[in-house]
């Protein structure tokens, strides 16, 4: 059909061809989209590469094909996500694809996004397979199912029972891990790693060497990650990020004055001010608020200020590189967090080298760390039950004991023994390879366990360590912070924001003021939307009652004139009013894409006026917007001006300053965004540094002064030639005689241009502003492109948050809200865009000679 | 020229004023072209040459750099591979650079590059690493041998990537693999007996002698002995009592070396714990160390042995310790490999064992070839002092084969980014036939349902056409962003995602445009209708004749924005369609440019440039002429 329908346009019955494209195109659209195959397809996410060869690889691939041997009708495939950037992978590019529909069958859940998954049904209960799995098995599931994990794969569910939603593969648990190189450069024994936060710091500043580049701790400390490592001091001190208090209810709780000395003890780690003794290389750490401070071994006395002079003053223990990963395996880092495995104690550590040992234990005497489970859950979306019977056949092995089993087995005969749990090892019949496990792991892990926590796996656990980080980081950036009240500020905030705790009195002033700015929206939008519905109407009734006289005589033919009319209709009806009605009651809901939505009332709305965030991403929504209209409006005009004056070459340059629009949008930015690229090889810099333009390579995209600019430019330099085409178009029409009659009566050049050209140009100067207006108001793709938002979210536009917590984190009912205010915001701005429609006609010209 | 009067034309100050203006655009223009300049010629290049920034790729006149990037290509960009086959540091392949006799090739040099292949055919697969078979960065540039291995695994698998799947245990959409990277320098690296492996062996076995690189064991067991002394070559000198000038005076033994005892136990450690096994030849007076060597790990239980080394296959059981076997070489896996492992790392009597480097089995192969160092020497026209100085031609085969085949090498660079991403792009998934689909069904329904709504509004004069026209102008001052989620959303509800329609559907009806072209069918001569319906002709007919033929210059116009528009979609097109099976064009270009080098990327943006560019080419005309433009009534 498709290959007809082009015959049909080359052919000369044009009439009939133009009736066949829809037909042509309905064709294709039903053309089978998939090739047809008798096996199930399980999509899995993480699914082991084949060109890996490291020994978990390995392992997980011996797995996959024994599954494969026993199920030959089952056809795994692994899940592959879009990247977008700004957006982290593991959380949310599962909750896009469930949206988009291209969720993995089997789904990956870890503790702080199991929350999400639940709460908005996405999980399939698993318990009827769990029972069964219990029968078979005889037994209660504690083989494969640790009992720390079952608080977190058991519970309520949206509708109020209990059931249970994943199953663990792997029970892992945060430990230290440190180089015994560096101890033994230090001046220490390696076989004696610190116990307590005191032995601790003082261990990492002995291996602390600033002017070799070597680091005593290695841990994340970019925006909204560096609570992750944090959270092991907070345990240590007995306090928690977030607990459920006697409702049940999950709230933050890191103002405790536990969390406090967490708090101070990390800051010490990060900026606590330190020397080394030039004689004794003993640390010499200062005490809060002193200036001096005394060598233990001679008692010789050190100053900041003399230190400063010298540069022998240090600002912390911990690598300030964020690039911790690259460091340790370079030997540039003493100390950093691991996860010690069930299965696997510590794969890839090489015990000659690496040490391994519990949290170091706090002022309370607890070494708390943090306990974690890979799992795996089944997409609740999954229609058929033979394929969900299959998704869960799939997942029962791989979490099962024959495959721990077949794991242990690959481990030992590729000689990897000594990464083994001693306890399976045992169980499986390696005895012989126990020796091989290094002293020590088992009893690390075992013990760790014991005591650790679970990753936080409440309400919006998912944003735990965004909101935690941003405190921490203000603690330790800060001069002289009030530890206490920044806690306290953001605990409350956290509160309030993400998992919704807002005091009654509080909740009742923000109801009030919501209600009346979405009042005022909804007159704003009434008022401006019936006036110049008003004022077309008015304007037309001459024609109106003309065409009346007609019908008259063509009532039969009305029939007709509906009929051809009506799949456009239609089509706006559907795609544009239905929707408007759909979404304004979405705004006052909490929508979810799987299962029952409720009525939230203006809580989207409060939401979005009582953040912060918020009104920080209007700032630079219209930063944005002023920016790209400075850069971008009045550019074109020039062009257009200037082409309309030369005399010879006009062609030429016209159509060089339209080259890139031979191109799209996305290449134009691509382009771009690798001209930007940072250091002396990135092009632009490149460039520049050779005109001497900059003195120095920038990071064009990740440099918050640099970073709008950048993202406009190129939008400016590909919008400036194809948007001079109209104007030039609009100044060749403009009458010749007028610019003579000027010169007769002595007009210059200013005057004409004021008198003739500004005049003339008016109406598409305006239209267009508008337009550009409008549009600067809502860009998101480009930035999206360019940035994903970043860095630190300095992009981050309202167009774009709208994107993200639509389809990144599937909160519609905000997203829409959000999308009204930008309405609200623009409302004023499309009447008058209609008002002026309402006035002019269009009519096609040329912009050439 | 209406602003410059045309009286005072030749004033100096009118010309400068023009001359300005000329300035201007001219520095404009060049700051339009060269982008697009710099685009295209680094779409030519790979990661040794894409930051040069040059007008044109410099590789296409200088054969230095052709050599620079032979050689990139053929260490599989891995400089660290190649600084050791070289022996010397490189730690850029951009300073890389051929010595003078060695590009003038004497014909007794050529001669032993040619000679060289002969003796690499011979070696053992597991001495050779594949050149140009794979990139060890993490770019994807594809590299002459990653063509061939695809071309070998479709002509292998009849073209059928399910079948590969199926043997692979694999899930790829096309054949899009690098070959398996070969880490045979070190000893971890066990490549499984599996089909892909087997196909790679197959695969290298097709290739020419030139496709292999000896693995350079001698930099590594250097390396390996200047790190076992604090990584600090003067400490090592010392222990030597030797004075190394650079790493390559580390002298290699082929057997325990009896000198120094420092040099004894370096080599011990070598074979011990680091040396690959295939280098490790133990002679068979081993075998009564082996047998006891296992009776003690196995706590003198030969059944636990048995089971282990041969698991069900009772036929092969041993009755008593004797009776095994020393293997000749590294078994590939299960016990029998950690056991022979275990053997070597703790027991194997040293005398035995001899270590055997492609190098030394190179200098043999010469000794045998030409009976003796003067053979050598005036058969190649060398001047060797000891056949122990004879160093592998890796630089000398580089050259000789390059000059050889240069002009066929040059093209292949320039065409392979352009290769890559095409099979990448266009073959791969079905993005071209999707962005096809998405353009034709946006232009046909541009040009149906819109000009169909105008024709009835201007031709039928509906008593309500003002509020039809209002309906759809309206939809203009609806929040744009409150309907695209909502379209999504029904999309989803209809089970429209991830399917053609929810790539047009939301757009079809476009309310401006109606009212757009409401406008100009209002403005053809209503008499020619009159006549038309006096000669009887149906209301198709004068749709068709009438309205569509005359209004061709706008209707060209808005089905031009309309293939821009759907070209060129990207955000819409990436949220309603996220199966890989439905990503369009513009997806895969996002996706691509988020893995891709930079060369790779350039090379697909020109690609995705060249159909909206023939569109321009052809359509030129349309866009110039015909400019709506807004006038007040």
């Amino acid at each position: 059909m498709h290959s007809y329908s082009l015959h049909a346009r080359r052919g000369h019955h044009t009439q009939s061809a133009l009736w066949l494209l829809p037909l042509a195109l309905v064709a294709l659209l039903v053309l089978p989209s998939q090739g047809w195959s008798k096996k199930t397809k399980i999509v899995v996410w993480g699914l082991p590469s084949r060109d890996a060869s490291d020994p978990g690889s390995k392992a997980n691939l011996a797995i996959m094909d024994a599954y494969r041997k026993a199920h030959p009708e089952v056809d795994l495939r692994a899940f592959e996500g879009l990247m977008i950037p700004g957006v982290t992978s593991m959380d949310s590019g599962p909750l896009m694809a469930m949206a988009g529909g291209t969720a993995p069958d089997v789904m990956y859940v870890n503790f702080r996004i199991s929350d999400t998954y639940i709460q908005q049904n996405f999980l399939y209960p698993l318990d009827d397979y769990v029972d069964k799995l219990k029968e078979e098995t005889h037994s209660d599931l504690s083989d494969i199912i640790p009992p720390q994990v079952w608080p977190v794969i058991r519970r309520e569910g949206p509708d109020g029972k209990v059931h249970t939603w994943a199953i663990p593969y792997d029970l892992l648990v945060m430990a230290l891990q440190y180089r015994k190189d560096l101890f033994k450069r230090g001046g220490m024994d390696p076989d004696k790693p610190p116990r307590n936060w005191d032995e601790f710091y003082d261990a990492c500043m002995r291996v602390t060497d600033p002017e070799e580049k070597i680091w005593g701790l290695g841990i994340a400390t970019g925006s909204n990650v560096s609570a992750w490592n944090f959270m092991n001091f907070l345990w240590s001190a007995g306090g928690d990020a977030v607990a459920q208090d006697k409702n049940g209810v999950w709230r933050a709780v890191w103002d405790t004055p536990e969390a406090i000395t967490a708090v101070k003890y990390y800051r010490k780690l990060r900026v606590g001010p330190w020397t080394k003794c030039p004689v004794d290389k003993e640390p010499v750490p200062f005490a809060e608020d002193q200036d001096r401070a005394r060598c233990k071994k001679c008692g010789r006395w050190f100053t900041k200020a003399d230190l400063q002079k010298k540069k022998k003053l240090y600002k912390g223990v911990i690598s300030p590189t964020g690039n911790y990963g690259l460091e340790w395996a370079q030997g540039k880092i003493g100390f950093t967090f691991n996860y010690l495995g069930d299965q696997t104690i510590a794969r890839g550590v090489d015990p000659n080298m690496v040490g391994i040992a519990a949290v170091p234990k706090g002022p309370t005497g607890i070494s708390g760390s943090e306990v974690n489970c890979p799992m795996y859950g089944i997409n609740s979306t999954i229609k058929d039950p033979a394929t969900r019977d299959a998704v869960w056949d799939f997942i029962k092995f791989f979490c099962s004991e024959e495959s721990r089993r077949i794991r242990t087995q690959a481990f030992v005969e590729n000689g990897f023994a000594k990464y083994c749990n001693p306890k399976w090892l045992k169980k499986y019949g390696y005895e012989a390879y126990l020796r091989e496990v290094p002293p020590g792991w088992f009893e690390t892990y075992e013990g760790s366990l014991s005591h650790a926590k679970p990753e936080p796996y409440g309400r919006n656990c998912q944003l735990i360590y965004n909101e935690l980080s941003r405190p921490l980081d203000e603690c330790v950036l800060a001069d002289n912070p009030d530890i206490d009240t920044i806690m306290k500020r953001e605990c409350a905030r956290t509160n309030e924001k993400l998992l919704g705790i807002i005091s009654p009195e509080v909740q009742k002033f923000r109801n009030v003021c919501t209600f009346f700015i979405v009042l005022a929206m909804l007159i704003a939008f009434v008022t401006l939307t019936r006036a110049s519905l008003r004022m077309h109407l008015t304007q037309m009734p001459a024609a109106a009652a003309e065409s009346m006289m007609a019908a008259r005589f063509r009532r039969k033919r009305f029939l007709l004139g509906w009929l051809i009319c009506l799949p456009a209709l239609l089509s706006i009806a559907v795609w544009s009013y239905f929707p408007l009605i759909r979404g304004s009651l979405m705004a006052f809901q909490d929508y979810r894409i799987v299962g029952h939505s409720t009525w939230v009332g203006l809580a989207n709305f409060s939401n979005a006026f009582f953040n912060a965030d918020f009104w920080m991403t209007m700032k630079r929504t219209v930063i944005f917007a002023g920016l790209s209209l400075t850069m971008g409006f009045l550019a074109p005009i020039a062009l257009a001006l200037m082409l309309h004056e030369i005399p010879r070459a006009k062609v030429l340059f016209r159509t060089i300053y339209y080259l890139p629009a031979v191109t799209t949008g996305l290449v134009i930015m691509l382009l771009w965004k690798q001209f930007y690229m940072p250091g002396e090889h990135g092009t632009l810099n490149f460039v520049l540094s050779k005109l001497h333009m900059i003195r120095e390579p920038k990071d064009w995209l990740n440099d918050f002064k640099w970073v709008m600019p950048s993202i406009i430019l190129p939008a400016v330099w590909a919008g400036v030639g194809p948007g001079c085409i109209i104007y030039l178009a609009a100044l060749r029409a403009i009458p010749e005689e007028l610019y003579e009659a000027s010169d007769l009566d002595g007009g210059g050049f200013f005057a004409k241009f004021r008198t003739i050209t500004i005049p003339y140009l008016k109406v598409l100067i305006l239209i267009n502003f508008v337009g550009a207006f409008v549009g600067a108001f809502k860009a998101s793709e480009n930035i999206l492109i360019m940035t994903g938002g970043g860095p630190s979210e300095s992009s981050k536009v309202l167009g774009l948050e709208i994107f993200y917590n639509a389809y990144m984190y599937l909160k519609f009912g905000y997203a829409v809200a959000m999308a009204w205010v930008l309405g609200a915001m623009l409302i004023g701005f499309t009447v008058f865009q209609l008002r002026i429609l309402s006035r002019i006609q269009f009519t096609t010209a040329s912009a050439e000679e | 020229m209406p602003h410059i009067s045309t009286v005072g034309r030749k004033s100096w100050k009118v010309r400068a004023f023009v001359l300005a203006l000329y300035l201007i655009l001219s520095v404009g223009a060049v700051t339009m072209v060269v982008p697009f300049m710099l685009m295209l010629s680094t779409s030519f290049t790979s990661n040794v040459d894409s930051q040069d920034f040059r007008l044109y790729p410099q590789y296409w006149f200088d054969d230095l750099w052709l050599y620079r990037k032979f050689v990139e290509s053929e260490y599989n960009e891995d400089i660290l591979l190649f600084s050791r086959a070289r022996a010397h540091d490189y730690g850029d392949l951009r300073d890389v650079t051929v010595s003078k006799n060695v590009r003038a090739m004497s014909e007794g040099m050529a001669r032993q590059a040619k000679e060289f292949d002969e003796f690499k055919a011979k070696l053992p697969r597991t001495y050779t690493l594949t050149a140009h078979a794979y990139s060890v960065s993490r770019s994807k540039i594809s590299l002459e041998g990653v063509f061939l291995y695809r071309d070998y695994l479709k002509k292998k698998y009849n073209g059928d990537i399910e079948k590969a799947n199926e043997a692979y245990g694999e899930s790829r959409d096309y054949f899009d693999m690098q070959a398996p990277r070969e880490i045979w320098y070190m000893r971890d690296f066990e490549p499984a007996n599996t089909p892909k492996f087997d196909d790679l062996w197959a695969f290298k076995r097709s290739l020419p002698p030139r496709f292999y690189i000896p693995v350079p064991i001698e930099s590594f067991y250097r390396e390996y002995v200047k790190s076992l002394h604090n990584a600090d070559l003067d400490a090592a000198a010392k222990d030597y009592g030797i004075a190394f000038k650079s790493l390559n005076d580390i002298p290699v033994s082929a057997t325990l070396p009896s000198g120094p005892p420092a040099a004894a136990k370096d080599w011990e450690e070598y074979i011990r714990k680091e040396c690959p096994f295939q280098f490790i030849v133990i002679a068979p007076e081993a075998e009564l160390a082996y047998q006891s060597f296992l009776q003690k790990k196995y706590h003198n239980d030969l059944n636990q042995l048995n089971r282990n080394h041969f698991e069900a296959d009772r036929s092969r059981y041993v009755s008593s310790w004797s009776q095994v076997v020393l293997p000749d070489n590294a078994p590939s896996e299960g016990f029998r490999r950690s056991d022979y492992a275990d053997f070597v790392r703790q027991a194997v009597p040293l005398e035995y064992v001899r270590l055997q480097t492609p190098r030394l089995m190179y200098q043999d192969y010469l000794t045998k070839k030409y009976g003796s160092l003067a053979g050598i020497n005036s058969a190649y026209q060398t001047s060797y002092n000891s056949v122990g100085s004879i160093d592998l031609p890796v630089e000398e085969s580089d050259w000789y084969h390059l000059m050889k085949n240069k002009s066929q090498i040059r093209s292949q660079f320039i065409a392979r980014n352009y290769r890559d991403v095409f099979d990448y792009i266009i073959l791969h998934g079905r993005s071209l036939f999707n962005t096809l689909v998405l353009v034709f069904g946006a232009i046909s329904i541009t040009l149906t349902i819109n000009p169909m709504a105008a024709y009835a509004l201007s031709r039928f004069k509906l008593p309500q056409t003002y509020k039809i026209l209002l309906f759809c102008l309206a939809t203009m001052a609806f929040p744009a962003e409150v309907s695209a989620i909502q379209n999504f959303l029904l999309l989803k509800q209809f089970h429209l995602l991830n399917t053609y329609w929810a790539l047009f559907l939301p757009g079809a009806a476009n309310g401006f445009s109606i009212f757009l072209l409401k406008g100009f069918f209002d403005s053809l001569p209503q008499e020619l209708y009159e006549a038309a319906e006096l000669d009887g002709a149906s209301e198709m007919k004068m749709y068709s004749k009438i309205c569509f033929a005359m209004s061709k210059p706008v209707l060209a116009v808005i089905a031009l924005g309309a293939f821009g528009g759907a070209y060129g979609s990207f955000m819409w097109a990436l949220l309603v369609c996220q199966d890989k099976q439905m990503w369009t064009l513009m997806v895969w270009l996002q996706q691509m440019s988020g893995w891709a080098p930079m060369s790779m990327v350039y090379a697909a943006l020109v690609l995705a440039a060249i159909p909206t560019l023939l569109v321009f080419i052809f359509c030129q005309n349309i866009i110039m002429r015909g400019v709506i433009l807004p006038m007040e009534k």
